[in-house]
């Protein structure tokens, strides 16, 4: 395969091909099971149509977990990119510190280890073994998709997108299945989110570790809330 | 010297204005802005805990009630609050074994910041087998205020650590809201050097509007994030969320990483500072210190 740091996607394939497998609701990474605590504000009532829809997941991207994660990914990658084992096992350690409840915990680091799991036995590269000999514990998911994007050369802002997009994509799923939305709405929501996706991924790009931070207050709140909700579909 | 006392010392030009109903906060010049803080250490000696050092500076003082049956220390801000520029720094220490509580005066107001940003850093290092309740009372950020706060613990794996923190948006007795301001509020919990819990807010520009949005604040004039680690902390999960119950405020809690998280979002600071303090003693199973 010769999967080697700095070159330019898998054998064969191109980043944009590489990011559709990754990120799509095809790879084992169980993404269909969290709905980041969307499934309690639907029950509360916060999120109800596609309006509410639309401004809940926006702020979600703009101030929570969209725009933190973006940044961590963005620092990993730039820490793969030149071997720097002290600033990728920072990343790693804050990206799970940042968690604002069990069930975020649990949503992300179980989304990680199962992609750096598949990762390393479908697309090897160096990337992961510098994680691995820099850093012991759970992996965060945006964390463990920067090493490998990294690691495979694919570029930075581009894989932003595509975190950006897939995680708005995967709650805009979550709705559907939840009777907030129909297919079709839900589809028109995801449009809407893109834009945002874009500019968050632009901004994320050089953003350091310091200018992580959020305000999506009400959306931790029902992270916590979802713990103790009597019917659930999901994990978080 | 009682805090009356030293309260008329230090920029009545500020306090007088706080107080005053309706009265703008004037811009505070350079020269007047404000360094302190207070650096305490507590050690165990004769079976009970002592404040071993204390340091003062700038407005800032300690007291230590002496009718208190556990060591409890008061800050005051003799300063009457603060405004951009102005840095307060607390650092705590613990010896092994010390057990202390810290609580404020009173609510902490945050005016107009016209340049630099109010500064607060706070460090709270905690010994081996050592118990601290960290409990100042409530910010009270006005309109077009500006606060960076980094608060730091670095605590033994045996050690206990509740924490609790408080912010109002506005002074909403006088109808006032945060109409631009920024919040720049990052916490790092370090257990056994390892960290364990990072809380970082960054909220800034027009934050009534998006304090409005569902996903941020729904409305919310008030938050609290109530924080306990210890080796128990997550067999106390359900304490928690008993202690919680009934109040006005939205409110949740979870439990991981042997730490304890409640977080508490409410329209009405009256309310919700009613609901912080009956969640806390219910919680700790002891009152809440007498400025409370």
């Amino acid at each position: 395969m010769g999967t080697t740091t700095g070159e330019a996607a898998p054998a064969g394939a191109s980043p944009l091909l590489t990011l559709m497998t990754w990120l799509s609701p095809a790879f084992p990474v169980g993404a269909f099971a969290y709905s980041h605590g969307l499934e309690w504000a639907a029950e509360a009532g916060d999120v109800r149509d596609a309006a509410s829809l639309e401004e809940w997941l926006a702020d979600v991207l703009a101030h929570g977990a969209g725009r933190n994660d973006a940044i961590l990914l963005a620092v990993t990658h730039r820490a793969v990119t030149t071997a720097d084992g002290t600033a990728l096992a920072g990343a790693a350690e804050l990206a799970l510190a940042l968690a604002t409840s069990r069930e975020r915990l649990l949503e992300t680091v179980t989304q990680g280890n199962a992609f750096v799991l598949t990762v390393r036995k479908t697309w090897p590269t160096p990337a992961l073994d510098l994680l691995r000999e820099t850093w012991a514990g759970d992996v965060a998911y945006a964390v463990a998709l920067g090493v490998a994007a990294a690691g495979h050369g694919l570029p930075l802002v581009q894989t932003l997108e595509a975190f950006l997009a897939a995680f708005a994509a995967n709650l805009v799923s979550a709705a559907v299945r939840l009777g907030v939305v129909g297919q079709t709405d839900g589809q028109a929501v995801t449009a809407a989110l893109l834009p945002h996706c874009r500019r968050i991924a632009a901004e994320a790009a050089t953003a350091e570790l310091d200018d992580i931070g959020g305000a999506a207050f009400r959306s931790d709140l029902a992270s916590l809330r979802h713990e103790t909700q009597y019917t659930r579909l999901f994990r978080s | 010297m009682s805090a009356n006392a030293l309260r008329s010392d230090m920029r009545p030009d500020i306090d007088q204005a706080a107080t005053a109903a309706a009265a703008p906060v004037p811009n505070v010049p350079a020269f007047v802005r404000a360094r302190g803080g207070v650096r305490v250490a507590f050690a165990t000696a004769g079976g009970r805990t002592h404040p071993l050092t204390v340091a003062e500076s700038g407005g800032y003082r300690i007291r230590f009630p002496r009718n208190a049956q556990t060591c409890e220390g008061t800050i005051i801000n003799t300063g009457g609050g603060m405004t951009g520029g102005d840095l307060m720094q607390v650092d705590v220490a613990l010896a092994p074994g010390a057990q202390a509580l810290l609580t404020s005066q009173a609510a902490e107001k945050l005016y107009r910041a016209e340049a630099d940003p109010t500064r607060i850093e706070v460090a709270l290092r905690l010994g081996a087998g050592s118990t601290l309740a960290w409990l100042p009372q409530e910010m009270i950020l006005f309109d077009r205020a500006r606060l960076v706060r980094r608060l730091t613990v670095d605590m033994a794996p045996d050690a206990s650590l509740t924490l609790a923190e408080s912010i109002v948006f506005g002074r909403t007795a006088m109808g006032e809201e945060v109409v631009e301001g920024q919040l720049d509020d990052r916490w790092s919990i370090r257990r056994g050097g390892r960290l364990v819990l990072v809380e970082a807010v960054r909220l800034e520009g027009a934050v009534a509007a998006r304090l409005a949005r569902r996903a941020v604040g729904g409305g919310a004039r008030a938050l609290a994030t109530i924080v306990h680690i210890a080796p128990d902390a997550e067999a106390r999960l359900e304490d928690m969320r008993a202690a919680l119950a009934g109040g006005a405020s939205e409110c949740g809690a979870s439990a991981w990483n042997g730490l304890v998280v409640a977080r508490l979002i409410g329209s009405d600071p009256a309310a919700l500072r009613a609901d912080l303090v009956r969640t806390i003693e219910t919680f700790r199973g002891q009152r809440m210190p007498r400025y409370w």
